[in-house]
């Protein structure tokens, strides 16, 4: 079992989220979305370490690394909207679902373009799996967010 | 937790040495929680801001240094 697919069984489980006392949603919600962080950036220092060490081209890589780049710049506007707290709104909950497709739909373009079969030495699973790893993560944020039960009732919110 | 999956992550470590040790680390304390829920969302938002931000970081030097046009600045936008 490769490492990205060990963290998101964690990042699943209820009980392995470690705390005394029961894990908020917004707890969840907020640690999922910093675990997507992670994993894009684990995914731009794998696709940067095979370039480096001669693996693959710059030119084979670029696509990888530039979408990590335009993944993590989308998803600082799903931080700042989950920073908002317990102002969260249903018009946020759209623009969060509607950036996470997208996120999706260019991830899955790159798994399907076929050449990402090469080991992430970060993450000791393919680029392609570490790739679809993080669109799964990114469907596990959603449904945490369902959870909050966007509008009326945002339950556990405490920032 | 499970005392195959904990077989299994330390050998991943042992398999992929420190820069999989590193990355282990800054997941488990991401899934470590205090017992205070509002310092808990804040720290997740503060390094999901973070590791972003270090990715934006990291894309445009390497596009820069490989002589490719970095588009980090390009923004999804919202359907």
């Amino acid at each position: 079992m490769k490492l990205s697919v060990l963290v998101l069984s964690l990042a699943l489980c209820v009980g392995c989220i470690h705390k005394a006392t029961p894990v908020t949603p917004w707890e969840r919600a907020t640690t999922d979305n910093a675990l997507f962080a992670q994993i894009d950036n684990s995914v731009e220092q794998g696709a940067e370490s095979v370039v480096s060490s001669g693996l693959v081209s710059a030119q084979t890589m670029a696509p990888v690394i530039g979408w990590t780049g335009q993944v993590a710049t989308a998803h600082q506007q799903i931080t700042a909207i989950l920073a908002k707290g317990s102002s969260l709104s249903a018009a946020d909950y759209t623009t969060i679902q509607a950036l996470l497709s997208q996120i999706q739909a260019s991830g899955n373009a790159l798994v399907n373009s076929g050449s990402l079969s090469i080991k992430n030495p970060k993450s000791q699973q393919t680029i392609s799996a570490d790739i679809t790893a993080l669109i799964t993560l990114g469907n596990a944020l959603l449904s945490d967010l369902t959870a909050l039960n966007i509008p009326p009732a945002l339950q556990g919110a405490s920032n | 937790m499970n005392p195959q999956l904990v077989e299994e992550i330390i050998q991943l470590l042992i398999a992929g040495g420190p820069v999989v040790v590193d990355f282990f680390l800054k997941i488990e304390s991401l899934l470590n929680l205090g017992s205070d829920a509002k310092q808990n969302i804040a720290n997740a938002i503060a390094s999901a801001n973070a590791s972003d931000q270090d990715t934006i970081n990291k894309v445009g030097a390497w596009m820069a240094a490989n002589g490719f046009v970095a588009k980090v600045s390009f923004v999804l936008k919202p359907a």
